[in-house]
């Protein structure tokens, strides 16, 4: 192309050339002839124009072969350029590759997988020697090397001063040589030890601080010094190890606490689990501890994809509730907690406690973690002590009934009067019977409400009527320490939601604590006023007062402010636990204020019952 | 309605037999015919035919609540209340006692001075 356009080129100013001359020597030879008019000067112009003509087309034929020569050159250099970007463009795809190669290989054993990355890099850089090392201080210790069979080993340590990876970290990340012998280094400890002339290595970074270096070298020299795209190469090699390092230790990591999980999960005496619900309804174990099979009897890649053979063996009578229990937990994603059968394969039920936390996955479902264990024992324990509690209940009133009866009939003089010390001995017997009942009552109580086996029958029904028995019934009491229990109303129509028995155990617990605790010859006052939507009781003694260390336990199981009371008032100091246990189950509140040595008052605060609850008066 | 004298007492502990059997004889002036289980007050009753029928609930053998299924079967008891004593008094087992035809329940320990007028007043409350 370029030819033809030369060629054009000069064909036209020899055209042009040539009728310029022709014009000139034309004009030329007419003023010649003009001035002499003869025909040797036409001939002589005519000769001198073919001159010229000749001349005109050597110069434009050595023109273009000139021309076509410098066009001969670039078209040359061009295609060397052409040539040398080729081969560049070649040697970056060809490191892209080894290192894109290197990155995707893997191998579960990391020293392996980082000998295959050295192998890789020591190809492409055609240096037979690489060497990942870790530096601790002076220890330079071959991690992983690939070498020629016999002439490195792993593990192998130096000194770091005698090594070339010291040049490496001295230069700040990455040092190359060609020729060790040629170059600054070559009296250098790490020449005179290993004599390698062509090295290229890079330090190594994990986590942000030093771990090593990775090199590559030969006994040879190089011709060529190491490109700019080399050592790009090893420092982006030196970062790719580094980061699969952090990687592998992170791994590690994980794999060491899983089976140190997987441990202690194996010790546990129940499952540990986690149990996924998908919005389909299907559900699984991703993780289940070796415990399901002391619990379900099965392994946990049965349920692991599908906790079917699990669900199936819940007893039967449980089953619905366990799947209520699930989408409550599910919908609310509250804790999940309970107690259920299992008929297991041999043909076992047992008993077993569940309880875990739930929570919502991007996908929808729901995944809970928690843990079964096996409670038949407690259960049957459970059940043992209420046999135990029921027998003794009966085995203890039965005698209990039978003094009291027979003291009752010798003091209501049945047989005739009594001496009058043998009367007060019988009314001595009476009281401690008394007690002895209470005691067993109190005792049989906690056991129900800690049980929750207490059943309530509670009732709209008006205050006063209750708060008025309770008096009378207690009157014993107030007689036995000589006090007087003054009622006092201001609100006689007030309608609470009560059981009647268990109001009345409460405010007996109250009047005999009252009385017990006052001066003989004080009067307790009663209180029974409305405070907003609230009826209020309050019992008001002139007694002893609660000190100050004692009023955070009051409420307390067994507890009495001076172990001596129980010598000298009496009682399980279960009184007022069991009391407020009572009021909570009726909705109710109790309290106290009080000041030591001036009193104690006791109130119990009772939701009114709604206009709606009461039943219809006809008027 | 005739006055209350024919008292049955169905009790295994002899102590309680005892203490009841004077409690209501003593104090209430009443005539107790005491069996010592569900069994001899099931072959006692048509020779004592009782007025009021007392029964113990926690006995061996034939428990209350089943002597007085017995009772109920073999015999027409409905003009003979039938209290039961027992120390189990929470409101549902109450309920339960009542539901099974029993008139009330006296809560042991009782006391023995007031139990012939509670026994009574419940005789007066059936037959109202």
């Amino acid at each position: 192309m370029i030819n033809q356009r030369v060629s054009r080129t000069t064909n036209f100013i020899s055209w042009l050339g040539s009728i310029l001359l022709l014009i000139l020597f034309s004009y030329l030879a007419w003023r010649g002839y003009r001035l002499n008019p003869t025909d040797d000067v036409l001939q002589r112009w005519v000769l001198a124009f073919l001159a010229s003509e000749l001349l005109l087309l050597i110069l434009l034929s050595e023109v273009k072969r000139l021309i076509r020569h410098l066009l001969q050159e670039v078209k040359q250099s061009e295609s060397l350029k052409q040539q040398l970007a080729a081969q560049q463009t070649q040697k970056y795809q060809q490191a892209l590759s080894t290192l894109n190669n290197i990155a995707a290989s893997f191998n579960p054993d990391w020293r392996k997988q980082l000998r295959q990355a050295l192998q890789v890099a020591a190809d492409y850089l055609q240096l037979p020697i690489a060497v990942l090392s870790k530096i601790e201080q002076q220890d330079y210790q071959i991690l992983v090397h690939s070498a020629p069979a016999g002439l490195l080993q792993d593990d192998s340590h130096f000194e770091l001063g005698n090594t070339y990876c010291s040049l490496a970290l001295a230069e700040g990340g990455i040092f190359a040589t060609n020729q060790m012998s040629a170059g600054p280094y070559a009296s250098h400890p790490a020449f005179k030890a290993f004599a390698l002339e062509s090295y290229i290595g890079s330090a190594v970074q994990v986590e942000g601080k030093p771990f090593g270096t990775v090199g590559f070298s030969s006994a040879s020299s190089r011709e060529l010094a190491f490109s700019q795209l080399e050592c790009e190469f090893v420092s982006l090699l030196a970062r790719w190890i580094g980061s699969t390092i952090e990687r592998r230790r992170y791994l590690d990591a994980q794999i060491e606490a899983a089976g140190r999980l997987q441990k202690i999960a194996s010790q546990l005496p129940g499952m540990v689990f986690q149990f996924q619900l998908a919005p389909d309804g299907s559900s699984c174990l991703p993780y289940c501890s070796e415990g399901i099979r002391d619990i379900y009897q099965l392994t946990p890649e049965q349920v692991k994809l599908d906790a079917s053979p699990m669900l199936s063996l819940i007893h039967p009578d449980d089953a619905q509730l366990m799947y209520d229990s699930i989408i409550a937990s599910a919908q609310q994603l509250s804790l999940w907690k309970l107690d259920y059968r299992i008929q297991r394969p041999d043909g076992d039920v047992i008993w077993v406690s569940g309880r875990s936390v739930p929570e919502r996955q991007a996908d929808g479902s729901v995944l809970w973690y928690g843990f079964i264990s096996d409670i038949s024992e407690r259960k049957k324990i459970e059940r043992l002590k209420d046999e135990f509690v029921s027998t003794v209940s009966h085995e203890l009133r039965t005698p209990l009934t039978a003094i009291s009866g027979a003291i009752g009939l010798l003091h209501g003089e049945v047989f005739g009067p009594l001496p009058q010390q043998a009367a007060q001995m019988t009314q001595l017997a009476q009281a401690n019977v008394k007690k002895l009942q209470l005691l067993i009552n109190d005792l049989l109580d906690m056991d129900k409400l800690i049980a929750g086996k207490m059943l309530f029958d509670i009732q709209p029904q008006p205050l006063l009527p209750i708060i008025e028995t309770s008096l009378h019934d207690n009157q014993s009491y107030a007689q036995q320490y000589q006090v007087s229990y003054q009622l006092e109303s201001t609100s006689a129509d007030m309608w609470v939601n009560v059981d009647n028995m268990r109001l009345q155990q409460v405010m007996a617990n109250l009047l005999s604590n009252a009385a017990k605790f006052s001066p003989p010859l004080a009067v307790v006052n009663i209180i029974v006023q409305q405070q907003g939507n609230n009826a209020l009781i309050r019992v008001i003694d002139s007694g002893c007062g609660i000190n100050e260390q004692f009023k955070p336990h009051i409420f307390s199981k067994f507890s009495q402010a001076d172990s001596s009371d129980i010598k000298s008032k009496g009682g399980t100091g279960l009184g007022l636990a069991i009391s407020k246990q009572l009021m909570s189950r009726m909705q109710g509140e109790i309290g106290f204020q009080s000041e030591q040595d001036k009193g104690s008052e006791f109130y119990l605060l009772l939701p009114l019952a709604s206009t709606a609850e009461l039943p219809e008066v006809d008027l | 309605m005739n006055e209350l004298k024919r008292i049955m007492h169905v009790e295994d502990d002899p102590s309680i037999q005892q203490v009841a059997k004077i409690a209501l004889e003593a104090v209430g002036g009443f005539s107790v015919h005491t069996c010592g289980s569900g069994k001899q007050a099931l072959t006692d009753y048509p020779s004592v035919t009782p007025q009021l029928i007392l029964l113990d609930v926690m006995m061996p053998g034939m428990d209350g609540p089943t002597t007085l299924q017995q009772l109920q079967t073999q015999y027409d008891l409905t003009k003979v209340p039938v209290v039961f004593m027992t120390a189990k008094v929470q409101s549902n087992e109450v309920a339960s006692y009542k539901a099974l035809g029993a008139a009330d329940v006296v809560a042991k320990p009782f006391d023995p001075m007031t139990l012939s007028n509670q026994i009574r007043q419940i005789w007066l409350d059936f037959h109202q």
